[in-house]
C-alpha cells in the first residue's frame, strides 16, 4: 500500500489546500468571527493535516522497512499483476463510468425509456452478456421501473423525445 | 360580528372582481377549455410536511379529481426556495408543469441568489395568504408588542427572533416592522433556522425570545398555552384567535406583513391554459373540501385570478425590496 | 373506551390497511433511494379518504417497517436501503457472504421488532416527562449530540486513525457544499443553482455505496467473488437467531431503550440513533476488534435502535405538536386536517388518538415479523442471481432511485462522482462510513454551530452554559481525549513493530 498511500497523502494536502484557499473568497458576517468559511476550512485543514499524516508515516515505514531489508515486501498486490490485466480492468472502469456520465447527459433530451435501455443494454454487454440476452434483461427492466416509479410511486420520469407517447 | 360582516362584503367584492377579470380574459382571447390529458408534474419548491407541502399535496388531490388527470407533487427544495423556483419557471410551458411559487420569488432576487423574479413564470391563482404573527413564551415578561418593541428600543441587538432562513419572509417581516417603526431593524438580532417548525423549537427551548412565523404555523401551539401571540400582522382579526392584538391596530405604522402561495406556471404558459387552470382552481377554492381544509390549518380561503396576482407579486416585490436593502441583505 | 379502541384496531378494515402499508413500507424500504418519508408523502392524499386513525396506523406502519426492510438490501448487496441502515452495512453484507443471510436478517428484523415494542412502552409511560427533556434542546444541546455522533464515525471505524479522519473530513467538506445557514452564500456550488441544497444524502449514500460496488465488479472482470451463498435451512436459522437475541439481550434493551430517547431529540432522527448506538455497542463489546468484519453484535444494537428511534420521534410531536422529522410533520398535518390538534391535552381530551397510536404502533412492529420472514425468503432469492444480471438491475434502482429524491439530473451526476470517490477510497483503504456520516451529520452541526454563535454573539462559553449542553458537551470532549489516546498508542505500537524488525502491512 505504501505507494497509494503517498499518492493519496500528496492528493488531500492539495485538494485541502484549493478548498482552504477557495473558502477563503467567501464573504464573513457583519460582527461575527466565524462565517460561511469556518466549516470548509476546518474541513480542507483536516485534509491538509491528514494528507502530511500519511505522507510522513508512509515514509518512516518505507525507510524503516527499507532498513530492515524488506523493501519489496510492500509492493502492492496489483502491481504483481499482469499490465494488460490492470489496463483492461480500468477500460472497463472507464467504460462503466461513461455510461453513468451518458445516462446523466440524455435522461432529459432522451427521456427515460430510452437512456435506461440503451444504458442497459451497454453495462450488461459491459458486464458480459450477449446482446440478445442483454436486450432481454434491458427492456422489461425499464418497463418494470417506469411502472413502479413513474405509475405507483408518481415520480415524473422525463420523457424526452417520446413526449408525444407519454400517458 | 360587524368585522365578520364586513370580511363577507369584502370577500364578495373580491370574487365579483375577479369574475369579472375571468370574464374579460374570456372575452378577449381563450375559452378556458384546455384540459390536460396525461400526469401533470407539480413542483413545490419547499420541503414535505410544511405548509406550502400541506397546501399544494391538498390541492393537487382536488385537481386530480377536478380534471381527472394524476397530479405529482414533486418537492425541489434547497437555496431558500431558488431550486424549485427557478424549476418551476424555466419548465416547458405546455401546462404538464405547474407550481406552488411562494412570495420568495420576488424577494429572492434582491438577496443576489438568482437573477429569477417573478417575471420569469406566470402567475395562475392566489391561493394561501398567511400573515406573520409575534410570538413569545407563555412565561415571557413582555405582555404586549408595545413592551416588547420598547425593551428592543431601550437595548438593541439584546434581543434575538428566528423563524426561517436569513433574509426569509418572516426576517422580512420582523425586521420591516422595527424599521417602520423607527428602530433599527437589527434591533432584534435574527437567528437562522430551516423553517417555523424548528424556530418554535428553539423559542419553547429558551434559544430565542421571540419568533415571528405565521400566526397559523404557530396556532395550537397558542391554545395549548406554550406561546403566547402578541400581535398579528394583519389588519383582519384571525377566525381561530380573534383576540390576538393586529398590528394594524396598535402599531402607529400600521405595518402588515403576509407570506402567500401562488399556483403558478413556467414563464410563457399560453392564455388559454392559464386561465383553464385559474378556472378549475376558483372552482376548487370555493368548495367545501378546501373551505375544511383551510379551517384545520386555521387559515382564510383567499383566491385571486392571474392578473391580481400578478399585481400581488409586482407589489410585493417593490416593497420588500426596500425592506431588504434597508437591512443590508441586498447584493 | 380502551376496549373500544382495542376493536377499531383489530377490526378487518384496519388489520388490511396494517397489512397493505407494512407491504408498501417494506417495498419502498428495501428501494436504495426511496426513504420512509417519501413512503408517508405518497400517502398523504389516500389519508384524506381516511379516518384519522386509520391515518396515523397507516403512517407509523409504513415507517415502521421501511427502517427495517432498509437492512435488505444492505445485508445482500452492500447498499444500503435508508441511511439508517449504514452503521452496521459492512457487518451484514459480510455475514451474508459467509452463507448467514438468513439468520443475519432475522436477528435485524426481531431486533428491530423489540425495539420497536420498547419504544412503544417508553412512550406510553413517559411521554410528557420525556417531552420536557427534549423540548429544552436548543442549538447548544443538538450541536453537541452531532458532534458525539461524528465522533462516533471515527470511533467505530476500523481503519488507521488517520484515514478514518481524512474520510471524516472529506465527508464534513461535501456536507459544506450549498448555501450557507449564516448568511446564505452559495459555497462550491460555482453557479450551478442545483447545488445550493448541498449534495442530498440519499444520493450520496447511493453514489458511495452502491456505484462503487458496481465499479469495483465491473473492473474485477472475469473473477468474480463467488456469489453469496444460503447455506442455512429456515429452521437453523431461527435457531441462530434466536440464540444470537438471547445472548446479546442486554444489548437490544440498552440499545431500544437508547434508541427510543434519541429519536426523541430534535433533529436526530433513525440514523443518528444507529450510529450512536453501533458506536457504544462495539464501546462495551467484548470483541471490540471484529466490529465491520462480519460481527452479528453491532447488527443486533442498530437494528434495534434505528426502529426504536421512530416511536421516540413522536414524543414532541404528540406532547406540543412540534414535529421532530418530516414525517411526524405530515402527520400532525392530517391531525390538524381532522380538528385534532396535538399538544398536552391530546392526552386528556382526545385519548382514543394516543392509545390507537401506541395500538398501531404494537401492532405493526409484531405484523412486521411474518411479513418480514416472508420477504426474507423470497428476497434470498436476489443472490442466486448472476451478477453479471444483477448488476444493471441494481444500476438502474440506483440511478432512478436517486433521480426520485431530487426530482432533477443533478443526483445522476452526485451518484457519479462520489461513486468513483468511493471506489478510490475503497481502493486505497480508506473507510467509508466515516465519510457518509460526515455528509449526513456535518450540516446539522455546521447549522447548529452558528446559530449558536449568532445567539450568543461570538461567545464560545455558551455551549457549556446550560445543564444539558454541559453534560453532553463534557461527554463529547471525552470522546475526542478517548480518540487523541487510540492515534497516539497505535503510532507507537507500530514504530515498535517496525523496530523490533517485523515489518507489518497496514491494514
Amino acid at each position: 500500500m505504501a505507494r497509494t498511500d503517498l499518492w493519496s497523502g500528496l492528493l488531500l494536502m492539495l485538494s485541502g489546500a484549493l478548498i482552504f484557499w477557495r473558502a477563503s473568497t467567501f464573504p464573513s458576517m457583519a460582527g461575527l468571527p466565524y462565517g460561511p468559511d469556518l466549516f470548509p476550512s476546518i474541513a480542507a485543514g483536516g485534509l491538509m493535516i491528514c494528507g502530511v499524516l500519511l505522507l510522513i508515516s508512509t515514509l518512516l515505514t518505507r525507510q524503516r522497512a527499507a532498513e530492515a531489508g524488506n523493501a519489496n515486501s510492500n509492493r502492492d498486490d496489483r502491481l504483481s499483476q499482469r499490465p494488460s490485466g490492470i489496463r483492461r480492468a480500468s477500460l472497463r472502469l472507464m467504460a462503466l463510468i461513461l455510461i453513468v456520465a451518458g445516462f446523466g447527459l440524455a435522461l432529459d433530451p432522451l427521456g427515460f425509456h430510452l437512456t435506461s435501455l440503451l444504458a442497459i443494454t451497454a453495462t450488461a454487454l459491459l458486464f458480459g452478456l450477449n446482446a440478445l440476452r442483454a436486450l432481454c434483461l434491458s427492456v422489461p427492466l425499464t418497463f418494470g421501473v417506469h411502472l413502479l416509479f413513474y405509475s405507483l410511486m408518481n415520480v415524473p420520469l422525463p420523457w424526452g423525445v417520446l413526449t408525444p407517447l407519454a400517458w | 360580528m360587524a368585522h365578520a360582516l364586513s370580511r363577507m362584503a369584502l370577500m364578495t367584492a373580491v370574487t365579483l372582481g375577479t369574475f369579472t377579470a375571468t370574464n374579460m380574459a374570456q372575452a378577449s382571447e381563450a375559452a378556458c377549455e384546455w384540459t390536460p390529458e396525461r400526469a401533470v408534474t407539480f413542483i413545490v419548491p419547499w420541503g414535505t410536511g410544511g405548509g406550502t407541502d400541506a397546501n399544494a399535496r391538498r390541492l393537487a388531490s382536488l385537481l386530480e379529481q377536478e380534471m381527472d388527470v394524476p397530479f405529482n407533487v414533486v418537492n425541489r427544495t434547497g437555496g431558500n426556495g431558488v431550486v424549485g423556483h427557478t424549476a418551476l419557471a424555466r419548465a416547458r410551458p405546455d401546462g404538464y408543469t405547474i407550481g406552488a411559487a411562494t412570495i420568495e420569488l420576488s424577494t429572492m432576487h434582491h438577496l443576489g441568489l438568482t437573477p429569477l423574479t417573478w417575471q420569469d413564470a406566470t402567475p395562475i391563482a392566489l391561493v394561501d395568504q398567511n400573515p406573520a404573527s409575534v410570538v413569545v413564551k407563555e412565561d415571557a415578561r413582555w405582555d404586549s408588542l408595545e413592551a416588547l418593541l420598547e425593551e428592543a428600543r431601550e437595548n438593541p441587538g439584546e434581543l434575538t427572533a428566528s423563524g426561517t432562513a436569513q433574509g426569509g419572509i418572516w426576517h422580512l417581516a420582523l425586521a420591516g416592522m422595527l424599521q417602520a417603526e423607527g428602530l433599527p431593524p437589527d434591533a432584534i438580532r435574527w437567528v437562522p433556522s430551516q423553517g417555523a417548525s424548528p424556530a418554535m423549537q428553539e423559542l419553547m427551548a429558551g434559544g430565542v425570545d421571540v419568533a415571528t412565523p405565521s400566526l397559523s404555523e404557530a396556532q395550537h401551539l397558542v391554545e395549548q398555552d406554550e406561546l403566547k401571540a402578541l400581535a398579528y400582522m394583519s389588519d383582519t382579526p384571525n377566525s381561530s384567535l380573534p383576540d390576538v392584538p393586529l398590528t394594524a391596530d396598535v402599531l402607529d405604522s400600521g405595518w402588515t406583513q403576509s407570506a402567500f402561495m401562488t399556483i403558478s406556471g413556467p414563464g410563457n404558459l399560453p392564455e388559454e391554459m392559464t386561465c383553464s387552470y385559474a378556472r378549475a382552481i376558483e372552482k376548487i377554492t370555493s368548495s367545501d373540501a378546501w373551505a375544511e381544509f383551510k379551517a384545520s390549518r386555521g387559515s382564510e380561503v383567499v383566491f385571486e385570478g392571474p392578473e391580481q396576482t400578478a399585481e400581488l407579486f409586482r407589489e410585493t416585490d417593490q416593497q420588500l425590496g426596500e425592506v431588504i436593502n434597508a437591512i443590508g441583505l441586498a447584493r | 373506551m380502551e376496549l373500544d379502541t382495542l376493536f377499531r384496531l383489530f377490526s378487518p378494515q384496519s388489520l388490511t390497511l396494517l397489512v397493505l402499508c407494512t407491504l408498501y413500507g417494506t417495498l419502498v424500504g428495501a428501494m436504495p433511494g426511496l426513504t420512509a418519508t417519501m413512503a408517508v408523502a405518497l400517502l398523504v392524499p389516500f389519508t384524506y379518504f381516511m379516518d384519522p386513525l386509520m391515518a396515523i396506523s397507516a403512517i407509523v406502519a409504513t415507517t415502521t417497517t421501511a427502517i427495517f426492510a432498509g437492512d435488505i438490501p444492505g445485508a445482500l448487496l452492500r447498499i444500503p436501503g435508508t441511511p439508517a441502515s449504514a452503521a452496521y452495512v459492512e457487518d451484514a453484507y459480510r455475514l451474508s457472504s459467509t452463507g448467514k443471510s438468513r439468520s443475519t436478517l432475522l436477528v435485524s428484523l426481531l431486533a428491530a421488532s423489540i425495539g420497536g415494542l420498547v419504544s412503544v412502552v417508553l412512550l406510553a409511560l413517559i411521554a410528557p416527562q420525556l417531552a420536557r427533556v427534549a423540548i429544552g434542546f436548543s442549538s447548544y444541546e443538538v450541536f453537541w449530540l452531532a458532534t458525539l455522533g461524528l465522533s462516533c464515525a471515527v470511533m467505530t471505524s476500523n481503519a488507521s486513525v488517520i484515514k478514518s479522519f481524512a474520510s471524516l473530513f472529506i465527508g464534513l467538506f461535501i456536507a459544506s457544499i450549498g448555501i450557507d445557514v449564516a448568511v446564505g452564500h452559495p459555497r462550491f456550488t460555482f453557479g450551478w443553482y442545483e447545488l445550493f441544497d448541498g449534495v442530498s444524502f440519499i444520493p450520496a449514500i447511493i453514489g458511495l455505496f452502491a456505484l462503487s460496488e458496481i465499479l469495483r465488479a465491473v473492473s474485477t472482470g472475469k473473477h468474480q467473488p463467488p456469489p453469496i451463498e444460503i447455506r442455512e435451512t429456515l429452521s437453523r436459522a431461527f435457531r441462530e437467531a434466536f440464540a444470537t437475541l438471547a445472548r446479546y439481550r442486554s444489548n437490544v434493551a440498552r440499545s431500544s431503550v437508547a434508541g427510543t430517547l434519541i429519536g426523541a431529540l430534535p433533529g436526530a432522527g433513525a440514523d443518528i440513533a444507529a450510529w450512536i448506538c453501533y458506536a457504544f455497542s462495539r464501546r462495551f463489546s467484548r470483541h471490540p476488534d471484529r466490529y465491520g468484519k462480519g460481527h452479528i453484535e453491532g447488527i443486533v444494537d442498530g437494528g434495534s435502535a434505528n426502529n426504536a428511534a421512530i416511536g421516540g420521534a413522536w414524543t414532541p410531536a404528540l406532547v406540543f405538536g412540534i414535529p421532530g422529522d418530516s414525517v411526524t410533520a405530515i402527520a400532525i398535518g392530517i391531525l390538524l386536517l381532522n380538528g385534532l390538534s396535538p399538544g398536552p391535552r391530546i392526552f386528556t381530551d382526545n385519548p382514543e388518538i394516543v392509545q390507537t397510536l401506541y395500538g398501531a404502533f404494537a401492532l405493526t412492529n409484531l405484523l412486521m415479523i411474518p411479513i418480514g420472514i416472508a420477504v426474507i425468503v423470497l428476497s434470498s432469492k436476489i443472490v442466486r442471481i448472476p451478477r453479471r444480471v444483477l448488476m444493471p438491475i441494481v444500476l438502474l434502482f440506483s440511478l432512478v432511485g436517486a433521480y426520485a429524491i431530487t426530482n432533477s439530473v443533478v443526483a445522476v451526476w452526485i451518484v457519479l462522482v462520489l461513486g468513483i470517490l468511493g471506489y478510490a477510497m475503497e481502493a486505497t483503504g480508506f473507510p467509508l462510513a466515516p465519510a457518509i456520516l460526515g455528509i449526513v451529520l456535518g450540516g446539522i452541526v455546521e447549522e447548529n454551530f452558528m446559530t449558536s454563535m449568532i445567539k450568543s454573539q461570538g461567545n464560545l462559553f455558551a455551549f457549556f452554559e446550560r445543564p444539558w449542553a454541559a453534560a453532553l458537551g463534557a461527554l463529547t470532549l471525552m470522546v475526542w481525549i478517548f480518540l487523541l489516546g487510540r492515534a497516539l498508542y497505535e503510532g507507537y505500537k507500530r514504530q515498535r513493530a517496525l523496530s523490533l524488525n517485523t515489518p507489518k502491512r497496514e491494514p
